[in-house]
C-alpha cells in the first residue's frame, strides 16, 4: 500500500473525529493556507502570538527556497474546510547521525496551525495533526529502505521527541543538538498506529 | 502518554526545526536534471539509488519519467518486497 493519505484528527470541542488529508504543500498553499492566514484567526490567545517560536517562518519563502532540491518535500493536513491544520518540510537526502551508512528523513520545519495550540488558544479547534505528520514522515522513511529513522532538531523540546524515542546524536548546529528516532522506535511506533504487523 | 483528553488540550506536537541540515550529513546523491520530481518516480528513484549494494536492476533513469503510475507502484512494491519492507496495512493514521 501507499504511503498513508489521511490522518484521524479530534475535533476538541465536540471529541468527534474528523478526517485529514495528508497534502502537498505547493507555494501558493502556504502563502494563502499558512502565511495568510494562520496568525490573523486568533481569538484572546492565552499569550502573545509574537513569541511563538514559528512567528516569523514565511512558508511561502521556505518553499521557494528549496524548490529546486528534488530531494525536498513538504506536506500539509487539510480538513474538511480545506484548512491548513499542520504544515511540514522534510528532506529525503540526510545521513542518519546515529548509524554509520545508514539514510533518514530529515525534519526541516514541522508546526500546527496556531488555532490548535492548547498553549496559545482557550479553545484549541483540532488535536492530531502534528503527530499525524510526524508519523508520516516515519512511514517516509520507512517506505524507502531507511528503516523509519529520522532526524530533527527539536528546538527547545527535547522532552516531546525523548518520551517518542528520539534520541540526542553528537552533532549539533547552531547550538541545538540533533536527535534522531532510531529504527527499532520507529518500527515500534509505526506497528502501534497499526501500519504495519510486527 | 494519557489517552484521556479535555477540550483544553490541542496538538502535543511542538514546533520543531528551523534549523538546517549540516552538510556532513546530506548524501551524496545525484545532482543531476533527470530525478522525477513525482512523488511515485522519486520514490523509485531513492529505492534504487539508495539500496544499490541489495537490488540490482539494469535501469535508465529516464525510463522512470515514462512509466505511468501503475507500473510505478508496482515496481515500488517489487522492490520493498526484495528488501523486506512490509506494505503498510492502512492509508489512514
Amino acid at each position: 500500500m501507499n504511503l498513508p493519505e489521511k490522518v484521524c484528527l479530534t475535533n476538541c470541542a465536540t471529541g468527534t473525529t474528523e478526517l485529514g488529508r495528508i497534502a502537498t504543500l505547493t507555494r501558493e498553499d502556504a502563502k494563502t493556507g499558512i502565511d495568510q492566514t494562520w496568525w490573523v484567526d486568533l481569538e484572546n490567545p492565552l499569550r502573545d502570538p509574537a513569541d511563538e517560536v514559528d512567528r516569523h517562518w514565511e512558508w511561502r519563502a521556505i518553499l521557494s527556497r528549496s524548490q529546486n532540491s528534488p530531494y525536498f518535500r513538504a506536506r500539509c493536513i487539510r480538513t474538511n474546510d480545506d484548512k491548513v491544520q499542520a504544515a511540514m518540510t522534510f528532506r529525503l537526502d540526510a545521513k542518519s547521525a546515529l548509524e554509520a551508512d545508514k539514510h533518514a528523513v530529515f525534519i526541516d520545519r514541522l508546526a500546527t496551525a496556531p488555532r490548535n495550540r492548547d498553549m496559545l488558544v482557550e479553545t484549541p479547534l483540532f488535536r492530531g495533526s502534528g503527530t499525524g505528520l510526524l508519523v508520516f514522515a516515519v512511514a517516509q522513511s520507512y517506505s524507502l529502505g531507511f528503516g523509519g529513522r529520522v532526524n530533527l532538531f527539536p528546538v527547545a523540546n527535547q522532552t516531546f521527541y525523548e518520551q517518542r524515542g528520539f534520541r540526542p546524536t553528537a552533532e549539533n548546529e547552531g547550538g541545538e543538538t540533533l536527535f534522531e528516532l532510531p529504527s527499532a522506535e520507529a518500527i515500534q511506533l509505526l506497528t502501534s498506529k497499526g501500519l504495519i504487523d510486527e | 502518554m494519557s489517552n484521556h483528553f479535555s477540550s483544553r488540550d490541542g496538538d502535543k506536537t511542538p514546533v520543531t526545526g528551523g534549523v538546517d541540515l549540516p552538510a556532513r550529513l546530506v548524501c551524496a546523491l545525484p545532482p543531476d536534471d533527470d530525478i522525477p520530481t513525482d512523488d511515485l518516480g522519486l520514490q523509485a528513484f531513492m529505492l534504487l539509488k539508495t539500496n544499490g549494494d541489495k537490488v540490482a536492476l539494469r535501469f535508465r533513469q529516464s525510463d522512470l519519467k515514462a512509466m505511468d503510475d501503475d507500473t510505478k507502484r508496482a515496481l515500488i512494491s517489487d522492490i520493498q518486497r526484495a528488501l523486506g519492507i512490509k506494505s503498510f496495512k492502512k492509508d489512514v493514521l
